[in-house]
């Protein structure tokens, strides 16, 4: 109850705590305004919408920072339930960023993939997109879309981006190793942790943590919902922290008197 | 034209390196020169909580991993956790414990079925093995494990808990749950929020190559404890190759990182 | 014979496919690249027929459930069963069976009840951590001291009232996360890639055989 309390607090009053840019964001930020017109940006076998709460404001805001960059193609894949989120980020872009896509057409300029088999499909895809698959997720054949035009497998694409809560393996595996592809990664808070060598060695040129990274993002790019939701954030952490000093002070406490009790019956 | 691919040559001599390390180690033991292994916590916490589950009168309960199917690229982490499923089933049937097991992908329900099933064949207890012990949680990608989970947990009220093999996400919910009933639980895993969940919360925790290791461990097979052996040869040769790197790079020479791009 | 069908040809398939993905991945020669390829199409078609099989075996379970008629447990599998084909049914929508209702009551579905009810689930977590941290988190002995202490520093440094309370929070989270952290994880890594790759020598030497057996 007090959890909930403290998380819904800043909701209704917000504190606006400011927030400082941390170098992964800053990483991804610098890759992707970088792009030119003519260059490939693949968004690889992302989440589907369960930790959308989480990264879902992150993705929402690389995507609409790839769109709004001239004559740069997007292409999408995921499998299972992964190309509805991208339906819905690209939702999200038109009711709250650009109502026009930043003038960007379906097929034209982005494309939603839909692959199957896991790693497996991942690096047939890589290997060899149309051996792999033949249609986009809405049944239109791979040559009738001019986005797809010149890009035959993973070598064409300039850079990729995902964002995942589990592991990232596969795709350093099938993207970065399989084709020489530079790769950042947008992952749940803990999970990034262990993706930090990857990250100072540069196997991934980026690694964003959570929903911090969001609300970074959102700041240098467009605005969203993950600056509002720091302030909840920053207070459950700080009563986690409360709750971890009050487990301690009783252990000990305990530990003590059950000493001083024992020390007075002997 | 050039057979191997360019930038490859070395990781490729470095695998026959490897392979030949491994076969020697393999060699060796088929002669009767099997390597000791340093002893292992959890192995006899298995056995523990085993009895503890009989004594108790209150179930076991296992699970080999969440969302990555046995053929995916995790396949030797299941795998690994399949053959100690095989150990644990093996010893639960033998000393009447009441074993649950639990699994949301597809494959690996089927393998365990068939492997609780074997256990009880082989211990010449047939009749009373129950399909409805292996219980599938196939839904939503490891969503419908961890609610499902909560319930499980509450209404079988486990005496001890063995998870191992891929775990990303459900940790925290199934280690909570379990520590809920009072379970006593070992918990394996490699890497990310699971690893570190495990080695928080839970009484003993298996950490990284340990979860490959332990199936033979149990099995006692040589030729496997070789095997486990020659992975530790080979992990003292890269160590060799690492602080090689490190006098290198610290000197300003750059000639490793060219052989590593060879 | 049922020794030569149960182990011997599993095992040599094994052994075979893995040798061929092997140099596939280290060789420029065409024809083991074509094989390789080939079985990773082969992969992607055995897993969509476990996933089917693994439904079979999932409707099998839960029938048997509300054929029992079980007060507890048959409602609950009925329910699931009742889900189960009607999403496969909206299903069909996404090749353009059922127009643009069944579209939209599959997109209602996914978007009003899964993603909602999935969002709940990892929000749930939350709540696990906080009790978990509660009981996890105490200076029992001097490694726990160091947990503590690092799980502290960590956690207040990952958040914006960090930097706002005392700014060398950040850079102290930073330092655990990029030297202890960060070299922990890659020593784990490598011990863990290395037991994969001799767990795989045993699958393909045939030494393991838990997988074709059992028990056995």
């Amino acid at each position: 109850m007090i959890y909930i309390l403290v998380l819904g607090i800043p909701f209704i009053r917000p504190i606006g705590i400011p927030l400082q840019i941390s170098e992964g964001t800053r990483d991804m930020y610098n890759a992707l305004e970088a792009l030119k017109p003519g260059d490939v940006v693949l968004y690889a076998w992302t989440i589907d919408l369960s930790a959308w709460s989480e990264l879902g404001p992150g993705m929402v805001a690389i995507a609409a920072h790839i769109l709004s960059k001239p004559d740069v193609k997007l292409i999408m894949v995921g499998e299972l339930a992964t190309p509805l989120c991208y339906e819905r980020i690209i939702d999200t872009i038109r009711n709250t960023i650009s109502k026009d896509l930043f003038g960007k057409e379906y097929g034209k300029d982005y494309c939603i993939l839909m692959t199957a088999g896991g790693e497996s499909g991942m690096k047939a895809f890589m290997t060899d997109i149309r051996g792999a698959i033949s249609y986009d997720f809405y049944l239109n054949s791979l040559d009738d879309l001019p986005v797809m035009e010149g890009v035959r497998d993973g070598k064409d694409f300039t850079i990729a981006f995902t964002a995942i809560t589990s592991a990232y393996q596969p795709h350093i595996r099938q993207i970065v190793d399989l084709c020489n592809v530079p790769l950042g990664a947008l992952m749940m808070g803990a999970v990034a942790f262990g993706a930090m060598p990857y990250y100072k060695a540069g196997v991934l040129f980026s690694v964003m943590a959570g929903l911090g990274s969001c609300a970074e993002y959102e700041l240098l790019t467009y605005k969203g919902p993950a600056i509002t939701r720091m302030d909840s954030l920053s207070l459950s952490a700080v009563m986690v922290v409360i709750l971890m000093i009050a487990a301690n002070i009783k252990f000990y406490s305990t530990k003590v008197s059950v000493k001083v009790e024992s020390d007075k019956d002997g | 034209m050039e057979i191997l691919e360019s930038g490859r040559n070395f990781d490729f001599v470095l695998l026959i390196a490897i392979l030949v390390i491994m076969y020697i180690a393999i060699f060796r033991a088929s002669k009767g020169k099997v390597p000791t292994l340093r002893k292992l916590p959890f192995v006899d916490a298995i056995d523990n909580i085993i009895g503890r589950c009989v004594e108790m009168g209150r179930p076991l309960t296992f699970s080999a991993g969440e969302i990555r199917d046995i053929q995916s690229s995790s396949s030797t982490l299941i795998t690994a956790a399949l053959s100690v499923f095989g150990y644990v089933a093996r010893e639960s049937v033998k000393r009447g414990a009441i074993l649950y097991v639990y699994t949301d992908v597809p494959g690996v329900y089927l393998l365990e079925q068939e492997i609780l099933r074997q256990a009880y064949v082989a211990e010449g207890k047939p009749e009373e093995y129950r399909s409805e012990r292996v219980v599938p949680f196939l839904a939503g990608q490891g969503k419908s494990m961890k609610l499902g989970i909560m319930g499980f947990a509450a209404r079988i009220k486990p005496a001890g808990s063995i998870i191992t093999g891929v775990w990303l996400s459900s940790p925290p919910y199934i280690v909570e749950c379990m520590a809920e009933q009072g379970a006593m639980q070992i918990c394996g895993g490699t890497g990310g929020v699971g690893m570190s969940v495990f080695a928080a919360l839970s009484d003993f925790a298996i950490i990284g190559e340990e979860n490959y290791a332990l199936g033979a461990y149990l099995s006692r097979d040589p030729l496997q404890l070789a095997n486990i052996a020659g992975k530790d040869y080979v992990k003292l040769v890269l160590l060799a190759i690492l602080v090689i790197g490190f006098v290198l790079a610290s000197i300003g020479s750059s000639a490793l990182f060219d052989l590593l791009s060879w | 014979m049922s020794s030569l069908i149960r182990r011997q040809i599993p095992i040599a398939i094994v052994a075979m496919l893995s040798t061929i993905l092997i140099l596939e991945y280290f060789t420029t020669i065409e024809s083991i690249d074509s094989m390789g390829k080939l079985s990773a199409e082969w992969a992607v078609v055995i897993g969509s027929f476990v996933m089917g099989l693994g439904s079979v075996g999932l409707v099998r379970r839960h029938g048997k459930i509300v054929m029992s008629m079980n007060k507890t447990d048959s409602p609950y599998s009925l329910l699931l069963l009742v889900f189960f084909f009607a999403t496969t049914i909206m299903g069909f929508s996404l090749f353009g069976i059922g127009g643009p209702v069944l579209n939209n009551a599959y997109k209602s579905m996914y978007n009003d009840i899964f993603m909602v009810m999935s969002t709940v689930t990892w929000g749930l977590a939350g709540f696990f951590m906080v009790s978990g941290a509660y009981r996890a988190f105490v200076a029992r002995n001097k490694q726990g001291l160091v947990l503590v202490v690092a799980g502290l520093f960590t956690l207040i440094g990952l958040v914006p009232i960090g930097a706002a309370i005392w700014p060398p929070f950040v850079a102290i989270q930073e330092w655990i996360k990029n030297v202890p952290g960060s070299a922990a994880s890659a020593g784990i890594s490598l011990g863990a890639a290395l037991g994969g790759l001799s767990f795989a020598l045993r699958l393909i030497l045939g030494i393991e055989r838990t997988w074709l057996r059992g028990s056995e």
